[in-house]
């Protein structure tokens, strides 16, 4: 019917009319689609990110406790380690054909609440995040001397540390220690780039180095002996570690990975326990969804107070536009016109809306993107609007249009019942 | 196909409920280019007979023919169709959507008949033309057109509705005491120019007002009450 455009111009025409309440409405279902585009793409991207922490990586290995205890200590710095691993089984693990490489990691120390990673040169090589991407330094180089320390982005950033500033470590995973290794000062020799993952918040010293501050030390307290190992007779000491906390794995194949695993998990020597760090990071995720959905659902009922504001303006207009609808009918309008152009108005509202609200939404994240680089794991925050965000656009329109039968409908009933009389 | 008869009315009956009659009119006719002055106080069914003719109310019972075509008994649609085709109201006031330029409510009609707007561009070319001869006939200034509604004076806004119920020339214009508003100058230069455009649109008039003075204006004068044989019955005042 070639009458329709006839009726989005009205329709058009009218909200033009109420612009100021129309602005308002508009912006309140700008803002609920923004706040829900933003959420969902929050929440997508801090999933892709989070589950992508440690990629590269096949197996880590520990002492046998829980898969996500595992995974906690040895990648997010969160909890404490069971028990250890002896150097022997490390050696042998490593000495496997089908074991690529492997990554030895010492926990216990920790520098003003950052937890300190005693580990090998290798972990640089091989730690990967994201889209298997590297480690890089910022400043400076890895380990060159015993007492060398590397630090990620942001115990740089909030201890406004440089390379060469002096340190010394603290005994213990806490923030609060009693017992220092202030007689062992290290050196930064290195600072990491920024990933958007744990790393930035560890402090990386060398396997030796941690035989090396705990020499003459027993059950955690040091004896009269540790005096005499001054920095410079230990860095001249053989240094092997008799034990380690977890190990990093690659296997040579991804095939191999399974059998591995299992091989590990029945270790004879000692109990030990290998995770699929992919499996273990979604598992931990799955536990920390009920947060998630809560705030999904918190953004959905702000879209749906959105879509009610709509509503309401619209039911609200339809006194003074008693008028307007029975002079509509007396030019000809019929009853399908005033349906149409109730539900088109609002149809409109939501569409100026929430196409408005992703525009916000990206154009603030453009904004925003230094920020936000440094801040996350970039490459899985989306920057520009998907097809995602052309369905919450067309769903709200839909929504409301399918709300607009309501005002529709009353100011169908009336006019039929007016007829052509206009109320004054 | 024209007939000489533009509204032909016999034995209607209306009423909102079964048992109550509202309305009942045995005989009432409107020639071509006929004017008839129909004098209705409130309360008097007129309300109710404009809705009958304009075919958003259906009798109870009788026939209501405009053009020759029947109103009462069509399909809503078909009713919708003939009130955009062969009618143009003139309410008492408040006629214009106050968010369309003047030039857009005088052309909305032609939007949704086709048969005005084909008349419309056999006549003057285009409705936009229309218009603007019609406004200049109506004594209104051109600069009007592209005005908003609420900058003009109730007097203009009274004319602006005229040209409105006028282009595409429909059969029958119907005036819902359209001068209530004006002052008694005004008054009289309204319907003037009323009249002299709706001859040459070669329309019909249905004047509906409670002012006997008006009266004069038009070829014909009736009265609604005696018309309406409820109204005689029970003659309530």
């Amino acid at each position: 019917m070639k009458t329709f455009p006839v009726v989005f111009s009205l329709a058009f025409g009218s909200l033009k009319a109420r612009r100021f309440t129309a602005l308002l409405t508009i912006i309140s279902i700008a803002t609920a689609v923004m706040l829900f585009g933003a959420v969902e793409n929050i929440r997508q991207s801090a999933r892709t990110s989070f589950e992508r922490t440690l990629t590269g990586t096949d197996l880590i290995v520990g002492a046998r406790s829980s898969a996500i205890n595992l995974t906690l200590y040895t990648i997010f710095q969160i909890g404490d380690p069971t028990n250890n691993v002896t150097w022997e089984t490390y050696e042998q693990i490593k000495e496997r054909p089908d074991v690529a490489w492997t990554v030895p990691i010492s926990l216990g120390d920790s520098h003003r609440g950052f937890r300190v990673i005693g580990t090998t040169d290798d972990y640089f090589k091989h730690y990967k995040y994201a889209d298997s991407r590297d480690l890089s330094l910022a400043d400076g180089v890895v380990f060159d001397d015993l007492f060398d320390i590397v630090i990620g982005a942001q115990v740089a950033r909030d201890l406004n540390y440089k390379v060469g500033t002096s340190l010394t470590l603290s005994h213990g995973l806490g923030g609060t220690s009693f017992s220092e290794h202030a007689d062992k000062p290290f050196t930064v020799s290195g600072i990491l780039a920024s990933t958007g993952t744990p790393v930035d918040r560890s402090v990386f010293v060398s396997l030796p180095a941690i035989e090396a501050i705990h020499a003459g030390w027993r059950s955690g307290t040091p004896t009269p002996a540790s005096r005499l190992a001054t920095p410079d007779r230990l860095r001249r000491a053989n240094l092997e570690p008799k034990e380690i906390t977890a190990l990093l794995l690659g296997a040579t194949s991804r095939a191999r990975t399974l059998r591995i695993q299992r091989e590990l998990n029945t270790y004879r020597a000692e109990p030990l326990q290998a995770v699929i760090p992919g499996i273990a990071l979604s598992q931990l995720w799955n536990m920390m969804s009920v947060a998630e959905r809560a705030l999904l659902i918190v953004s959905t009922f702000v879209i749906g107070v959105g879509l009610i504001g709509i509503l309401t303006s619209i039911l609200t207009s339809l006194n003074e536009r008693r008028r307007e609808m029975a002079i509509l009918r007396s030019v000809g309008a019929r009853p399908r016109h005033i349906v149409t152009l109730l539900v088109s108005e609002a149809a409109l509202f939501a569409f100026i809306g929430s196409a408005l609200g992703i525009a916000i939404l990206y154009g603030a994240s453009w904004g925003f993107r230094p920020l936000l680089e440094e801040r996350f794991n970039i490459g899985a925050l989306s920057l520009t609007p998907g097809l995602f965000d052309v369905y919450i656009v067309c769903g709200v329109t839909l929504m409301a249009a399918l709300l607009g039968f309501i005002p529709a409908m009353i100011a169908l009933k009336r006019s039929l019942a007016d007829g052509l009389s206009v109320r004054v | 196909m024209t007939t000489e008869t533009v509204l032909s009315i016999s034995n209607v009956e209306f009423g909102w409920r079964e048992t109550t009659t509202l309305l009942s009119i045995d005989a009432f006719e409107i020639k071509r280019g006929e004017s008839v002055f129909l004098k209705g106080p409130s309360g008097s069914g007129k309300s109710t007979l404009l809705g009958l003719i304009g075919g958003v109310l259906r009798p109870r019972s009788g026939e209501i023919l405009v053009e020759g075509q029947s109103i009462a008994n069509a399909s809503s649609a078909m009713r919708d169709r003939m009130r955009a085709n062969h009618l143009g109201i003139i309410f008492q006031q408040f006629n214009l959507l106050p968010y369309l330029s003047v030039l857009a409510n005088i052309t909305l009609p032609c939007r949704f008949s086709q048969q005005r707007n084909q008349m419309s561009c056999e006549r003057f070319r285009s409705p936009n033309d229309e218009a603007r001869h019609l406004v200049s006939e109506l004594g209104l200034p051109e600069e009007v057109l592209g005005a908003p509604v609420s900058e003009l004076s109730v007097g203009q806004q009274q004319r602006v509705a005229v040209a409105r119920a006028l282009i595409g020339a429909p059969s029958l214009i119907i005036a819902d005491e359209p001068t209530s508003a004006l002052d008694s100058e005004n008054r009289d230069r309204f319907i003037e120019v009323l009249d002299a455009q709706r001859r040459a649109c070669k329309s019909s008039l249905l004047f509906v007002s409670h002012d006997r003075s008006l009266a004069e204006h038009f070829d014909r004068q009736l009265d609604l009450t005696s018309l309406n044989r409820v109204g005689l019955e029970t003659a309530v005042s």
